[in-house]
């Protein structure tokens, strides 16, 4: 972990990079325009300089992305700390496409990290993609169907926005299985058996908003937002993450620019399943009971491949 | 007349009785075995005077015997011993030691009888024991349950809480006593606390609290120093809160989710509980390996992980497991155990042997 940047660098270094990248585009359209008057051969070395300062910016930035104390191993109450540029979206950790986040020292019981955000105005400015997921959090049954897994909530502050993670962990650690694209990411890095880093890159997952149930067979534990001591709690009473207003699709942002993905809430998938034949007459009229069944159902869709 | 015998149970486990009066003669004469300090027999061989006893019919029997023959091996010269005990709630308490040598794989346990013999019980390793003892005492549960008190607590805050989980069953039968329906159940902070003091030192294990300190070998090492601080944890996990009696306007205890569930729970399924205290012969020295307590009820298995913490204090790791969960753990640990090899790298944290090349210490996570 390298010295923090202070907010000012860090202004600097992104409006410098973003100028930079502009600039090394208008180049690259020249050098492709077959009628352009400029010499290829100067606007290939201007190029080379611009790219080469490129990426030591892209380097101190790296470099410079502080660490926070964001969640904490509910199996051995290890504490997680993770990369995340708090200052705003504007960051190049925030590059779905091409996240800048430096090497991570995670517990060895970490498994995968999600996420979500409440998006709050204003909305910075960068040219490149972020997807911020939906704006409520949730948690992935195809994960927490292992007995040895178990997912934690937290949540913090991104500039203006509410970020709330969802870190999975396993204990003992499960192999050979698919986990899900880091938060704000398009891939993930694990560790295999070889102790070797691999890169995967997992598609749409379904996705369970009504955290209660899972609160309450102890997969999901959660910790109160903004606490410095992350400590751990499965109580549902006091859980200030049920019930959340926010939209359940998935945000993507881009030149300041908005919009929505719809995304597959669990209960919406399997909820017109069977609506005749025996559910019709079924005397289950209890809609949690109705619930816990599209659940299982779900699950064994799931490991029989049915994505 | 007592007869030694070696008989088979109904579950197929082999279980010898052995004369006190005859190991002398056995391990001395007939085998010519040498012992260490950890052999249970190690003080009554260190005062026997070869060929000063005759050998008995009964032992002439037992010595022919290959089992009992590799389980004496054993019990002579373990580098592994488990002390293990078991009782509280409705069993009356029980200990047991376990042994385990360097080129065996035998796990030998030794019990005391009230006729002046042990019992010793042979399991073919320790995946045999463990699977044994899981069958035996652990609940059978497979479904995962929340975990109210989560990694980790301070010793004297769980002592707290384990507290909080009785005096929500007293309370309950107290008013079952007296024919009163209180809802919800309320209670004096000073009646809280001053229970407290009296469960720990009655060490009656038909409660949680005092089975806890009871069950668990080694746990009188640790520096308890229970102040008013620890007492935070009960409202940080909502065991506890507050609430006016509606009569006096007083302001009393309240019992928070937490409680409520744990304190039915364990009021009407919990039968048992088991201590566990690992310790290793490693460079002629005995050192503590690994602690841990179980609890099991109708929901699930509370285990309870004991792990030094710097001046001989103690931080405490609870988890909530389904059978499988606490079959997998206990194979983590005696195997993490019985891997110890003679080694002069120790963890600069919880003093726990590890191997060479160990980049963690397999105990308390700390990085070598």
């Amino acid at each position: 972990m390298g010295n923090p940047f202070t907010k000012k660098e860090r202004e600097d270094l992104l409006s410098k990079f973003f100028d930079l990248t502009n600039k090394s585009e208008e180049i690259m359209n020249k050098i492709d325009n077959v009628n352009s008057v400029e010499p290829t051969e100067a606007l290939t070395k201007n190029l080379s300089a611009i790219n080469k300062e490129l990426g030591e910016l892209w380097t101190s930035y790296k470099d410079g992305v502080p660490f926070k104390n964001l969640s904490k191993c509910p199996f051995t109450g290890e504490l997680l700390t993770h990369s995340l540029d708090i200052n705003g979206l504007n960051g190049l950790w925030w590059n779905t496409d091409l996240p800048t986040r430096p090497e991570e020292n995670l517990p060895k019981t970490y498994f995968a990290m999600s996420g979500a955000m409440k998006l709050n105005t204003p909305i910075e400015s960068f040219p490149f993609l972020c997807a911020t997921g939906p704006e409520v959090p949730f948690v992935l049954p195809r994960l927490l169907q292992y007995t040895q897994m178990k997912a934690v909530i937290s949540s913090t502050t991104v500039g203006k926005h509410i970020v709330y993670f969802i870190f999975y962990y396993a204990d003992p650690m499960i192999y050979n299985i698919e986990r899900v694209n880091d938060y704000a990411s398009n891939s993930y890095s694990y560790v295999n058996t070889n102790n070797e880093i691999k890169t995967w890159t997992s598609y749409e997952n379904i996705k369970d908003f009504d955290l209660k149930s899972w609160i309450e067979n102890g997969k999901l534990l959660w910790i109160f937002p903004e606490d410095e001591d992350l400590i751990l709690h499965s109580d549902v009473s006091r859980c200030p993450y049920l019930n959340l207003e926010g939209s359940k699709n998935n945000k993507y942002i881009q030149n300041e620019k908005i919009w929505s993905g719809k995304n597959i809430d669990i209960k919406e998938y399997f909820a017109n399943e069977d609506t005749s034949g025996e559910n019709t007459t079924n005397t289950k009229n209890n809609s949690e009971e109705i619930d816990q069944d599209i659940l299982k159902k779900a699950i064994k869709y799931m490991s029989e491949g049915g994505l | 007349m007592m007869e030694n015998k070696f008989m088979k149970n109904k579950k197929g486990q082999y279980i010898i009785e052995l004369n006190k009066k005859d190991i002398s003669t056995i391990f001395i004469d007939e085998f010519g075995f040498t012992h260490n300090e950890m052999s249970p027999f190690n003080d009554k061989l260190n005062k026997y005077a070869k060929g000063s006893q005759t050998i008995t019919s009964e032992a002439k029997g037992l010595i022919k015997d290959k089992i009992f023959i590799e389980a004496s091996k054993t019990l002579a010269n373990p580098y592994l011993l488990i002390t293990t005990r078991l009782g509280g709630g409705t069993f009356n308490f029980d200990e047991i030691k376990i042994y385990k040598a360097k080129n065996s794989d035998l796990l030998v346990a030794l019990s005391e009888t009230p006729n002046n013999s042990y019992y010793i019980q042979v399991f073919d390793d320790y995946n045999s024991y463990i699977k044994w003892w899981v069958e035996s005492y652990a609940s059978k549960n497979d479904e995962t349950v929340a975990n109210f008190i989560p990694p980790k607590v301070k010793l004297e805050e769980l002592l707290f809480m384990l507290h909080t989980i009785d005096y929500y069953k007293r309370l309950t039968y107290q008013n079952l006593l007296d024919y009163k329906t209180q809802t919800p159940l309320l209670a004096k902070f000073t009646d809280f606390s001053e229970n407290m003091n009296k469960s720990i030192k009655s060490r009656d294990i038909r409660w949680l609290l005092p089975a806890f300190i009871a069950m668990t070998p080694g746990i009188a090492k640790y520096n308890l120093d229970i102040n008013v601080e620890d007492v935070k944890v009960l409202t940080t996990q909502n065991f506890i809160g507050n609430k006016k009696d509606p009569e006096t306007n007083e302001n009393m205890m309240a019992f928070g989710e937490s409680s409520l569930i744990m304190g039915l729970e364990f009021m009407r399924t919990w039968m048992l509980c088991a201590g566990f205290e690992i310790k290793i012969l490693i460079n002629d020295k005995t050192k503590e390996i690994d602690r841990f307590f179980i609890a099991p009820t109708a929901l699930t298995n509370h285990f309870i992980r004991l792990e030094d913490s710097d001046d001989n204090k103690c931080m405490v790791n609870h988890q909530a497991y389904t059978i499988d969960q606490l079959s997998v753990k206990m194979q983590e640990i005696f195997e993490a155990s019985v891997d110890q090899k003679p080694t002069s790298k120790f963890c600069s944290k919880c003093s726990t042997p590890l191997s060479e090349n160990a980049k963690f210490c397999i105990k308390c996570g700390n990085k070598s």
